[in-house]
């Protein structure tokens, strides 16, 4: 059923069940979702939450809201008004909210514990829990609040593999291959069949998921709820489920860190002892010192539209890359491209299906259907044909098919399967996703922790990665879709993998205090972008990288060896321009500065992947070698070298992976990559 | 497409459009008990400080910014 889109309206009245009537002690009770990381903090709850001064600099001339003087922000100048460029201030109009406030700085700046982990999605959340059920003291630091960044306050399903349901191991790993371009890391995959039900049952118990079989089936479920027009009428009946992450979290007794980012780990004598970051707002440094540190940083995107990622940004990989560790996998990032002319916000693109607070169960990986999913082949013609204009042509899934849920979960027609697709909210159909460039196919890009590697222990003693964009172990090859609907199971266990490791090594290890002079020297560079007087923002950085990197000729419409040296030239002039100079005039820009130098590194090592690679396979696509080349059937690494210079390696993958390598091009790759592929080596596709 | 207030007297200071936003677009005022839009060019419009917020304080406005910036990328 074909509906146009309707323009998102914004929700009207009070819509709070109770309404006034209802105490503001109740509200918080019900409105607090943060509970175990604020008393962890004991900074941002209400209890500690002293009254805060305005910041001089930002409009405090004004006490009350609404003050055309405070918002606009001019100052006195030779040249009469001109807006105050001096104060941390946003440039956009705010009529009506109150002058910025301070933030006050944590209590602690100085913690110490046997296990710290760093990130707070799927991954985090399931190392911390493994590690503090091996009785281990663990820190969890995240950039914002557990559960609610990333990628993880986003997924669709979560699916499992059942023995009894899905089809044999062999035949199995056999979908894999055709699936994942023979890139598939099955040892990985082996651990998330074993393991991923007991995953899912433990995110079921933890509350994460509800069981419906439909959304529509639900007591929330509004009639005529078309496109979400009244989301928020069944919002404030069914609980948030992010606000899980912290109650298990402080459940096992793991201290939560909000709003801190960490900057860099802390190596000495070639062991990781711990790791500094940012309390941003307040712009505070603080230090953990660690036994053993679990990176579980997520992916990277320039752009969030189209995809609410923003605050991923690719600081594992620029840890890891930092201290001498390989990174991989860079070359195939990339797969939310949009061809519609979609407006850029992701609420009418993409978000909706995923912010409902009603959560559709299971679904199982149709490792068979996957196999034969179109790679860049649709999206490239439309690229190339020009894009369709007609805002309105985005169509709606409605009825069984809709749903984002429902796209992945398919058991082939067993309606008894527990796993059947559930259904969402309708959503909008078509190349909607925008542009989240730098986006991760899941699993492929981050620290290479080698073939055989089933711990995340990285190469550097006391340091572990993983979970999507951190750990580059390519479970599911390099291409988004075989693994689909099975990130948010595999994150869980692997998770649990680096956590349970980590535990274990720091079993022994002895107490660790860090070393004060490498504290300092890390304290002055976390704090430098502060202490310019001028220099570039990191808004702006973001902004020329994603100019350098979005276009169709960078990824999904066809790299060239031109266009990528285009993008290598531009990238490394950005990189010398801006080196040391990204400057923060907040707290806030703080973080963004280092989040602008994580991105700009990733995208450096990104550009120069595609060039290293001289075929098309997954989700990278080179025009002018359009098919893949067995030549190129190995991993590439990049190590940061001795004199900063890149050190390119490559892994052999295992044969039972490739699968064998001197079968016919058709059987090994059943599906187009994409046109010109097609052209060369599928008769029946021309 | 942003964060915008729909009423700043509705806002009872429960911070959880600060603990949520992943972007760090919004500050606590302690003295006033408001929470405080202040870096909204941050805001990727995901929806969770709407979704959360108790008192429909935080509104999203549908005024499409930049309707282009994401095609053909």
């Amino acid at each position: 059923m074909k509906k146009t889109v309707q323009p998102l309206e914004t929700p009207g009245g009070s819509g709070v069940p109770g309404g006034s009537g209802v105490s503001r002690r109740a509200f918080i009770r019900n409105a607090t979702v943060a509970a175990g990381a604020i008393g962890a903090m004991g900074t941002l709850g209400l209890a500690g939450c002293a009254p805060q001064k305005s910041s001089e600099a930002d409009g405090a001339d004004s006490d009350g809201p609404g003050t055309f003087a405070g918002d606009t922000r001019m100052t006195a100048s030779a040249d009469g008004l001109v807006p105050d460029t001096t104060a941390d201030i946003t440039y956009l109009p705010r009529r009506g909210e109150y002058p910025t406030p301070a933030v006050e700085a944590p209590p602690t700046t100085e913690y110490t514990c046997d296990v710290l982990v760093v990130g707070g999605g799927l991954t985090g959340l399931n190392a911390a829990y493994a590690a503090a059920s091996a009785g281990k003291s663990v820190i969890l630091a995240e950039k914002g609040t557990p559960g609610y960044c990333g990628l993880s306050a986003w997924p669709s399903c979560t699916a499992y593999y059942d023995p009894e349901l899905d089809a044999d191991m062999d035949t199995w790993d056999h979908y894999m291959r055709n699936s994942c371009d023979c890139f598939a890391n099955l040892n990985w995959e082996d651990a998330w069949c074993a393991e991923s039900k007991e995953a899912f049952e433990r995110l079921q118990q933890w509350g994460w998921i509800q069981s419906y079989d439909r959304a529509a089936d639900t007591e929330f479920w509004v009639d005529g709820n078309i496109y979400h027009d009244d989301l928020k009428g069944y919002k404030n009946s069914v609980p948030d489920r992010r606000r899980v992450f912290c109650q298990v979290l402080d459940d096992n007794g793991v201290t939560t860190l909000d709003h801190i980012m960490i900057t860099d780990i802390v190596e000495e004598n070639g062991v990781c002892m711990g790791a500094v970051g940012l309390h941003y707002q307040s712009e505070t440094f603080v230090s953990i010192a660690a036994k053993a540190v679990v990176l579980a940083t997520g992916n990277g995107v320039i752009k969030p539209m189209g995809y609410p990622i923003g605050s991923d940004t690719y600081d594992g990989v620029w840890i890891g890359y930092n201290h001498g560790l390989p990174i991989t996998g860079l070359e195939f990032e990339d797969f939310h491209m949009t061809t519609s002319y979609a407006p850029s916000n992701s609420l009418t693109n993409n978000a909706y299906p995923y912010l409902e607070p009603v959560w559709p169960t299971g679904g199982t990986v149709s490792a068979e259907s996957m196999s034969k999913q179109k790679k860049v082949n649709e999206r490239y013609t439309e690229f190339a044909n020009g894009f369709n204009l007609e805002y309105n042509d985005i169509t709606l899934m409605d009825g069984e098919e809709s749903g984002a849920a429902a796209s992945v979960a398919s058991t082939n027609g067993n309606e008894s399967d527990p796993r059947k697709g559930k259904m969402t909210s309708p959503l909008p159909k078509g190349h909607v996703y925008g542009a989240a460039v730098g986006m991760s196919v899941h699993t492929a890009a981050g620290i290479w922790c080698g073939v055989d590697d089933l711990t995340c222990a990285t190469g550097l003693p006391g340091l572990y990665a993983a979970g999507d964009g951190t750990n580059g172990c390519y479970v599911g090859g390099p291409c988004y879709g075989a693994q689909r609907g099975s990130t948010s199971s595999f994150m869980s266990v692997q998770g649990f993998h680096a956590g349970t490791y980590a535990a274990q090594y720091a079993d022994g290890v002895g107490d660790v205090t860090l070393p004060q002079a490498a504290v300092d020297q890390l304290k002055e560079k976390a704090l430098q972008p502060t202490t310019l007087e001028r220099g570039y923002h990191p808004e702006w950085i973001k902004e020329v990288l994603h100019s350098i990197m979005a276009p169709g000729w960078m990824n999904w419409g066809g790299a060239t060896e031109e266009t990528l040296n285009a993008a290598l030239t531009n990238i490394t002039t950005l990189r010398d321009l801006v080196k040391d100079k990204i400057y923060a005039q907040s707290g806030h820009a703080l973080r963004q500065a280092h989040e602008a130098e994580h991105l700009l590194l990733a995208m450096e090592l990104k550009v120069r992947a595609k060039l290293e690679r001289k075929e098309s396979r997954g989700h990278h696509y080179r025009k002018d070698y359009p098919s893949r080349d067995d030549k190129y059937l190995y991993f590439l690494t990049m190590t940061k070298g001795e004199d900063g210079s890149i050190s390119w390696g490559k892994v052999d993958l295992p044969e039972r992976w490739t699968g064998d390598v001197n079968a016919d091009y058709l059987a090994r790759y059943p599906v187009p990559q994409n046109p010109l592929d097609a052209k060369l080596h599928y008769p029946e596709a021309n | 497409m942003s964060v915008i207030r729909q009423n700043l007297d509705s806002c009872i200071g429960c911070e959880t459009c600060v603990n949520v936003c992943p972007m760090d677009v919004f500050r606590m005022d302690a003295d006033h008990m408001k929470s405080v839009i202040a870096y909204v060019q941050s805001c990727q419009t995901c929806g969770q400080c709407w979704l959360n917020c108790p008192t429909d304080s935080i509104g999203l406005q549908d005024a499409e910014v930049s309707f282009g910036i994401n095609y053909g990328r």
